[in-house]
């Protein structure tokens, strides 16, 4: 064995103090364990961005796709070859759906894969924008 | 070394780095999930038997935009391992690729079987 049963106590206090943070922080984690994989969503005046976390997939893993006014992400963890001591590592297929209120352009939508992170940049239509009214004076 | 890590002072909550540990031919590979770790802000170190993986991730900035979801963000990932005697210590090697980190951890000569002949007598 690699590891010593010391390891395994050495792990203890800090998922007792993972278990009593997310008892403070229901929230936090009813979010983290929802779905997968966990993404940021930002917005701004010309796009929408979607981050995603997905360390260990493969470019050629993931697939992107728009279904109507909704980003389909999917992908597949593969799981690591030989005899395992330990896993905690979630592996297998997975799927996200994120819905959108306003339209983008998906024939521009750009996408890339760095260190884990899967980064989607989504120009929104020109009529999505935000349109200032100028008010005429009488 | 380990004693300069540990009074590191990082304000990022500390994140315990989900791990795989698998055997593979005469090896042992200790697999972790990194996000948003790049490759030259990885440390890893051995002090005596007591391996340590760190690492600040560098997520983009979104504070300052309108947030639709927010359900990561950045963290610290430490984690220890304490090795056993069949790991050769000098000849442990780390990788990094798509936020994982693999670390290669060779057995120890001494601890391959050896078949002990026997003299005819």
């Amino acid at each position: 064995m690699v590891l010593d049963f010391k390891t395994l106590y050495q792990d203890l206090p800090s998922n007792v103090e993972q278990f009593l943070d997310d008892l403070w922080h229901p929230l936090h984690l009813s979010q983290r364990r929802q779905a997968y994989p966990p993404v940021n969503i930002v917005e701004n005046e010309e796009d929408i961005t979607i981050y995603a976390v997905v360390p260990g997939v493969e470019q050629d893993d993931i697939d992107l796709s728009f279904s109507e006014n909704s980003l389909v992400i999917k992908g597949e963890r593969k799981p690591e070859q030989g005899r395992y001591f330990r896993q905690e590592r979630p592996s297998g297929p997975f799927q996200r759906i994120i819905n959108f209120n306003i339209r983008v352009d998906q024939n521009r939508t750009k996408a890339k894969l760095k260190d884990g992170l899967l980064t989607i940049v989504l120009p929104k239509v020109e009529e999505s924008k935000r349109q200032q009214i100028k008010i005429e004076k009488e | 070394m380990s004693a300069t890590r540990d009074s590191r002072e990082s304000s990022l909550p500390r994140v315990h780095p989900a791990a795989d540990i698998v055997q593979r031919d005469d090896s042992y590979y200790i697999v972790l999930d990194m996000p948003g770790v790049r490759k030259d802000d990885l440390d890893v170190s051995v002090d005596k038997d007591v391996l340590t993986v760190a690492a600040e991730t560098s997520y983009p900035d979104i504070t300052n935009q309108k947030q639709w979801e927010n359900e990561f963000g950045n963290v610290y990932f430490v984690r220890r391992f304490t090795l056993s005697d069949a790991v050769d210590r000098d000849g442990i090697k780390a990788s990094m690729k798509n936020g994982v980190v693999s670390l290669h951890l060779p057995r120890a000569e001494r601890v391959q079987p050896k078949k002990i002949e026997i003299e005819s007598g």
